[in-house]
């Protein structure tokens, strides 16, 4: 589709061919403004229409020919500074003399893009890198940095499948491209490693994505998916800045689902309402809103960020920001607090010639995590509304009922709370001894800890009348060095930047807990341990483990190019790990990509402001996740903690079991990839659009493997095997429909589409079988939900195809052949595929509108062509148990026949279409143009705003949100609507922005 | 072009990779939390560490969870069933196709059967590899001789449940073979089983108390041994009774054992010699802790949720299996055994607010079935302050079984009276209380039918041809009844012996009675097949020189 509307464009488009006339020439020098020194490689163009432009060579120098007569703009531009424009009149046949002195800037985001050990031009870039920039982020309270980005990047899918205060987002970039290995993206904060929440989203400057392998070839084993350049703000002016932001937010559940109310249970118990199974509802004479005496009335959140900017032009510059944010959940007690500092000072000395940076970034969370929501969320849902939650003597209504737990009991009787901390320290250290030499060294350190701490009391619903509590920690230690090398160089019209560099990463993580129980009292919670009977009893318990890798990369990288026209880039990386198997300690990955800028050419018409044809091609991994997976290792006790104990001569002892064949040949996931592009921009830049077709093959993928024992030790192995592709396509236009100075509109819309196949799962060592089932219903259906078949894609649903139901209320299903047979009478052969989790389509649209000092943003996206599984229906949409309360739809006829008369089954008639349009976020803004007259004078800028977060949701679903989770850990289950969750949430907003 | 200086300067960052790159590209692992092939020197101190995990595999396959006691042993037969409840156990049809004998390729109800065996296997001969080879220095000869005997005699019982299971599996004995083990016959794994146990039972301890607790001892690797002859004619199809009779009385005339007074003692916590000692019975067992071996969850079955308040348990039930009414209703009203496996009538707390009223009818496989309906299994104490991990020890042989072997094998061997007369020894206790005449059997007795109501079990609790069909009596024949069978009054002691104890199985099979019989909601099925579990379809497609088992 997009294809054909850039064709389409292009015809359509009226022809302006320069016409001969009278020309001259515009030369001169570009230097730094500070220094003088001469700049090479800085870009100098004339004019908004013609063609011309040159990029200075070594000695700063440019010369452009053939520039028509009158007065003309030369602008020159160059990376890390300020662009200029000057006015130049060019008489024919003589040359008019343009100098430029640019002023360096910290970073000037706007036009650049962040690649990996540097950043280039957005016309440069010939891989598929998705770029967004502080102005154009997501404006509503960020779960994470993701947050900021969602719908903004086509084929980077960002969800918000949990409303839970303390969960992130999800983050999936160009489909399941792996089995068994993580699916994160390599996160890079100021190029070191780190996530999603290592640094508040306020002060991110800009988020680039590397989305091909082309591009993200030069991070090896960490990139297969994908890259995440997360670039913080820096100082970009000398005077000192005090910047204050805040918000507070409300939320609320986005969707209530329709149970059995009290009023409801009373009506069918005085009816005598029966069953067909012949079962009745208990009216136990209360009233009880069991969902809304969990939840809170309004819980308000609310952010506090605080920046100061300064420094010296040239000399020194600093930044340090702290921001607060406290988040309360829709639960009671659900919360997440969050403290994030952040310093940075930079030093230039010698006219530039030696830099160094100073960076610290230290965050704290804490949480409450003492419940587990979602199950809580399960038991306030099921719980009989007539039912009371303090029985007559004051504790707490209790009931036999399996699996059945007064939800506010939960809530008072565990308690318990998670904090984390983390601090890193970096220090760059950059020399330029020539001008286009550059050597820089990095080193830095990152510690991160948390501790966690759980208890519950006397009174608990589990174990009534013991207590008992734990504590846990974990802690990781990572040292980094990257020493990197860049030469920027000019020859007549040639352009290079070579790269050279080493990288090192040492990482050590160790983690203890313990517990106890049988307290004395309820009083101590989780601070006195030692209190508890249960250790001499020998039901306390502990374990600590401790483990390390460490990654070690050289990598070099070529960018070239001629005369702006063709553009090239080369890059290897060579890279080991000590976590890959003896026989294959290092890896080559290596990425090639090809630019043409067409609009170079004169017989590409004006119209086209820009316009690049880019196509690339690069191999990425992914490493194991843990470490020792290619040794043979033997353990007194598994990690989840079984141990293999047996009394050898009246003692125990405890046994030592082998837990893992060696497997030598153990390495990275291979993944190759394929990408064409193109980048247009339209109408002097007033349209601007992107279109990337990819391939990508993963091979060597990383599966368990069933083999015998003996010979084998242990009767799995994690081998390199299997081989699966996603192609796809992505799209992405701009377009300014208004561009006035009073008046602006920005309107963008973006696509992407994906197609997942799993080719092999096998080869001459290892074999698996054509299928594999995966994902889980949980009891009491106890049966898989998903299958994945060699040839097909991830996410298939696989079960039974319900068509219609008997007039006895039992399902009549298809059977292998397609005939209609009660389900008495299907066994497993008749099950088939009911669906797809995995959306085909990701679309979303987003406007961006000022007028005047208002400012208006609509962020809009949506996900089609995929199915949900609605666990809510498929457990509470059943008449059978009526111990659990139910949703009312119970009561309606199935296929608008018959109430359904059978035990809970999992059938494709809870497998729903989950095609969604979301109103996603809206935020309207003022910014103050003249202040009051008290803050005139010391407020520089002031502007307060209003937003809204999962506004509406145009959806057949029927369930609470179709926004559901894709990726569960290594779950293939993609399209699972669990009814145990917390459900997603929609936030109002009201903030203000202050800058002094 | 470049000056000099530009070029030299360009050297640089080179120079400073070199640097680095000598002194940081070590990429060894540095392993501190687990243990590896070079990091562990195994000695004689070690030798306990390196042999419980091959019986540790026991405590999993018994009354762990799809444990062998009542998934493999006692669902496809016809003392135990696990209906659907009102909150679940359907369990994707699970033990509906144990109990209808239409268990799957790839069931965990019996693969883990065969990956704890051949786990268990592994580690026997990778210890016997360490001791012959002198990796485990063990100095003295008659300890070395004496392990190396215990080891093969449990490697020989792997061999003996993968017999009765599978009948055709690998034999593997060297643990340095790298290729993929071949598979054998039945005949060749019985023999096996047969050469190993009679070679090593000279060898064996004979030391009965807790220094051998749940270890081979000589009187364990004997009653195995009686166990496989008894049942050779079902594995190879050359009976020997014959054998039985003298292993068994080697066990009698050790006088290390002895009936329990109370038929309860056995299956008490304090049974063991590590918590109590109470029991002589028990000769080899499964030693249970919370603490060190928490694995035995069948009480989680078996028991229904209220019933914690009512025991003052530590973890809520789960309901599951309950008897089969048909099993329940052969018992003699004055056999205490009755009531001593099952939980019969009314529980409640004493405040009246929970607990169960129970009732000894199932109307169907396919529920919901209420909790109160059908009895849970009561044959393993249930004690106040139980968690999910029971601390009862299970009896993989009691002095019981010695007695019984050897009554049978005198039964098929023309001499009934005899057996009557073991029969009667271990009935004894059963009606002490009630009616001790009732204890005694006559030969002829023995040599009667089977007062088992077989046949369909109707959703009216009437034993019936089929849904909806006539009633039968005990002569129906065919499918129903259970006038017609061979020994059926011996099976009938059998069963109320040791119901729930793993055995039933095995015993239909021997009797003729596990595909021809009705019982329940099992219908029969001439197809004899279903006597061999199906060879794990994930074993034949890790070892392709493995093939299926015969109708699957």
């Amino acid at each position: 589709m997009n294809r054909a509307v850039v064709v389409s464009l292009l015809a359509l488009l009226p022809l302006e061919w320069a016409r001969a006339q009278d020309v001259g020439t515009v030369a001169g020098a570009v230097t730094d403004k500070m220094t003088g020194a001469a700049l090479v490689g800085a870009e100098v163009s004339i004019g908004a229409a013609t063609r011309l432009s040159a990029v200075t060579g070594a000695d700063g120098r440019f010369l452009i020919a053939g520039v028509p007569t009158g007065e003309t703009t030369a602008r020159a531009r160059h990376i890390g500074y300020a662009t200029v424009a000057l006015s130049v009149t060019v008489v024919s046949g003589q040359t008019a003399t343009a100098d430029f002195q640019l002023q360096a800037q910290a970073v000037e985001l706007e036009g650049l893009v962040v690649v990996g050990y540097g950043t280039q031009r957005r016309e440069d870039i010939t891989g598929a890198v998705g770029s967004v920039t502080a102005k154009d982020f997501v404006q509503t309270p960020p779960r994470d940095i993701a947050s900021l980005v969602a719908g903004k990047i086509a084929g980077l899918v960002v969800n918000t499948p949990s409303g839970d205060p303390a969960a992130g987002t999800e983050v999936l970039l160009r489909g399941f491209g792996t089995l068994n290995a993580s699916t994160s993206p390599l996160v890079l904060v100021d190029g070191v490693p780190g996530d999603l929440k290592t640094v508040a989203p306020q002060d991110v400057a800009s988020i680039d994505v590397l989305k091909d392998a082309s591009a993200a070839a030069i991070y090896g084993s960490r990139a297969s998916n994908g890259v995440i350049l997360i670039t913080t703000k820096r100082q970009d002016s000398d005077r000192p800045v005090l910047r204050y932001d805040s918000y507070t937010s409300i939320q609320s559940i986005y969707k209530m689902p329709a149970f059995l109310t009290a009023a409801d249970v009373e009506r069918l118990a005085a009816d005598s309402f029966k069953t067909p199974a012949g079962n009745t509802f208990t009216d136990l004479g209360y009233a009880t809103d069991w969902r809304r005496v969990v939840m809170r009335g309004t819980p308000i959140s609310h952010n506090q960020n605080l920046s100061i900017l300064g420094g010296t032009s040239g000399a020194t510059n600093y930044i340090a920001s702290l921001t607060y944010q406290n988040d309360d959940g829709i639960f009671q007690k659900s919360n997440n607090r969050a403290v994030t500092g952040r310093v940075n000072i930079g030093h230039s000395m010698y006219g530039g010639k030696l830099t160094a940076d100073l960076n610290m970034v230290t965050g704290w969370e804490k949480r409450f995590d003492g419940v587990d929501f979602n199950y809580m969320w399960r038991q306030a849902t099921i719980r009989n509304p007539t039912d009371r939650i303090y029985d007559a003597a004051g504790n707490y209504q209790v009931r036999g009922t399996y699996f059945y737990t007064n939800p506010i009991q939960m809530l008072n009787t565990y308690g318990g709370d998670f904090e984390s901390r983390d601090l890193r320290l970096h220090g760059t250290l950059r020399f330029r001894p020539v001008d286009p030499l550059s050597l820089s060294l990095l080193v830095g350190t990152d510690r991160g800890e948390w501790i966690r701490g759980t208890w519950r009391s006397l009174d608990n619903p589990d174990v009534p009348g013991i207590n008992s509590a734990s504590r846990s920690t974990s802690s990781n230690e990572s040292q980094v060095l990257e020493a990197t090398g860049t030469y920027t160089g000019a020859f007549g019209g040639h352009h290079v930047t070579l790269l050279g560099g080493y990288s090192y990463l040492d990482r050590l993580d160790e983690g203890f807990n313990a517990n106890n129980n049988r307290f004395p009292t309820d009083l101590f919670g989780y601070s006195s341990l030692e209190s508890g009977s249960g250790l001499p009893q020998g039901v306390a318990g502990m374990g600590s483990s401790k483990s390390s890798y460490r990654t070690i990369g050289f990598f070099g990288r070529l960018n070239w190019d001629w005369n702006d026209r063709f553009l090239a880039m080369l890059s290897l990386r060579y890279e080991g790990d000590s976590r890959f198997g003896a026989a294959h300690k290092w890896g080559v990955f290596p990425g090639v990509s090809l630019g043409w800028r067409l609009s170079k050419e004169s017989f590409v018409p004006a119209v086209f402001s820009d316009l690049k044809l880019r196509a690339g091609y690069g191999v990425t991994g992914i490493a194991p996740s843990n470490p020792y997976l290619s040794l043979t290792t033997y353990a007194y006790q598994l990690p989840d903690g079984t141990t293999f104990n047996f009394p050898v001569g009246g003692q125990w002892v405890p046994g030592l079991v082998p837990v893992r064949n060696a497997n030598p040949d153990l390495r990275w996931e291979k993944k190759a990839e394929y990408n064409v592009g193109v980048d247009f921009s339209l109408f002097d830049y007033r349209m601007a659009g992107t279109l990337d077709l990819y391939r990508r093959d993963t091979r060597d993928m990383l599966y368990n493997y069933n083999v015998p024992v003996p010979p084998y030790l242990y009767n799995s192995i994690l081998a390199n095997v299997g081989h699966m592709r996603n192609e796809g396509v992505e799209a992405s236009l701009t377009y300014d429909v208004a561009r006035g100075t009073k008046f602006r509109w920005q309107a963008s819309a973006n696509w992407s589409t994906n197609r997942n196949r799993l080719l092999s799962l096998s080869n001459d060592v290892y074999q698996a079988d054509e299928c594999f089932e995966t994902g889980y219903t949980g009891e009491p259906i106890q049966t898989s939900t998903h299958r994945v078949c060699i040839g097909g894609p991830i996410g298939d649903f696989y079960g039974y195809k319900s068509v219609d139901i008997s007039n006895t209320g039992e399902w009549i299903v298809l059977d292998s052949l397609g005939n209609r047979i009660p389900i008495t009478q299907a066994t497993a052969k008749d099950r088939r595929v009911l669906g797809n989790g995995v959306p085909k389509h990701y679309v979303a649209f987003n406007n961006s509108v000022r007028w005047g000092n208002l400012d208006l943003t609509v962020n809009m996206r949506g996900a089609f062509g995929f199915q949900i599984l609605n666990f809510g229906r498929l457990y509470y949409e059943n008449l059978n148990n009526t111990q659990y309360n139910m949703l009312r739809s119970a009561l309606d006829p199935v296929y608008g026949k018959h109430v359904l008369d059978y035990p809970l089954v999992y059938v494709s008639y809870y497998i729903e279409d989950g095609d969604y349009w979301k109103v996603d976020n809206a935020t309207l803004g003022y910014t103050f143009a003249r202040l009051p007259a008290f803050l005139s004078g010391t407020v520089q800028r002031a502007r307060i705003y209003l937003a809204g977060r999962n506004l509406l949701t145009i959806s057949g679903y029927k369930g609470m949100d179709p926004e559901v989770r894709t990726v569960t850990g290594t779950d293939l289950n993609p399209g699972t609507d669990h009814r145990d969750q917390y459900p997603t949430t929609r936030v109002f907003t009201l903030g203000f922005n202050l800058t002094f | 072009m470049p000056t000099f200086s530009t070029v030299r300067a360009a050297l640089l960052p080179l120079g400073f990779l070199l640097l680095a790159a000598g002194a940081c590209t070590d990429l060894n692992e540095t392993v501190y939390d687990e243990i590896t092939d070079t990091n562990f020197k195994p000695g004689e101190k070690d030798l306990g560490s390196l042999v419980a995990p091959a019986y540790r595999v026991l405590a999993d396959m018994y009354m762990g969870w799809y444990g062998i006691v009542d998934v493999a042993q006692e669902e496809p037969a016809d003392v135990l069933v696990t209906p659907e409840r009102v909150n679940g156990w359907w369990d994707g049809g699970v033990y509906y196709r144990q109990h209808t004998h239409s268990w799957t390729l790839n069931s965990y109800t019996f693969s883990h059967t065969w990956g704890d065996c051949f786990s268990s296997i592994n580690d026997v001969n990778r210890v016997i590899y360490q001791i012959e080879s002198g990796t485990i220095p063990v100095t003295n000869d008659s300890a070395r001789a004496g392990i190396l005997a215990e080891l093969r005699a449990l490697r020989a019982y792997d061999y003996s449940l993968l017999l009765d299971d599978f009948r055709n599996v690998s034999i593997v004995t060297d643990f340095t073979a790298k290729d993929l083990p071949k598979q054998n016959t039945a005949q060749e794994v019985y023999d096996f089983v047969v050469t190993e146990l009679t070679a090593v039972i000279p060898g064996l301890s004979k030391e009965a108390g807790v220094a051998m607790y749940g270890r081979m001892n000589r009187w364990a690797a004997e009653a195995i041994l009686a166990r496989v002859y008894l049942n050779a004619d079902v594995y190879v199809g050359t009976p020997a009774y014959d054998k039985v009779i003298p292993l068994t009385q080697d066990i009698i005339d050790g006088g290390k054992y002895a009936l329990d007074p109370s038929y309860r003692t056995p299956f008490s916590v304090a049974a063991g010699p590590l918590d109590g000692g109470q029991s002589h019975e028990v000769i080899w067992a499964v030693p249970y802790d919370h603490v060190y071996l928490p694995v035995s969850n069948f009480h989680m079955k078996t028991l229904k949720p209220e019933l914690r308040y009512v025991f003052n348990m530590d973890a809520q039930p789960w309901g599951g299996s309950a008897g089969n009414p048909q099993f329940v209703d052969s018992y003699d009203p004055d056999d205490h055994r009755k009531q001593d496996t099952w939980l019969m009538g009314s529980h409640f707390t004493a405040d009246a607010q929970f607990g169960y009223d129970f009732t000894d009818t199932i109307p169907q496989f396919r529920g919901p079935n209420a909790f109160r309906l059908g009895f849970p299994v009561w044959k393993y104490e249930i004690y106040s302050g139980e968690t999910g991990s029971s601390d009862v020890d299970y009896p993989i042989v009691r002095y019981a079984e010695v007695l019984m072997m050897q009554a049978e094998a005198l039964l098929r061997t023309g001499q009934a009276d005899a057996a009557a007369a073991l029969v009667t020894q271990v009935r004894q206790r059963a009606f002490a209380a009630t009616n001790p005449a009732k204890a005694t059997v006559t030969g002829a007795a023995l040599m009667q039918g089977s007062t088992y109501l077989y046949g369909w079990y109707d959703t009216d609790g009437i034993v019936k041809t089929g849904p909806g069909g006539t009633p039968v009596t005990a002569t129906t024949g065919g499918a129903f009844g259970g006038a017609d069978i061979q020994y059926g009054r011996f099976l009938d002691e059998l069963g109320w012996e040791f119901a729930v104890e793993g055995h039933r199985r095995q015993d239909l099979i021997r009797f003729g009675v596990f595909s021809t019989k009705a019982w329940f909601n099992h219908a029969a099925d001439a197809d004899t097949h279903w006597r061999i579990y199906p060879i794990p379809q994930s074993a034949i497609d890790a070892n392709p020189n493995l093939k299926q088992n015969p109708g699957y």
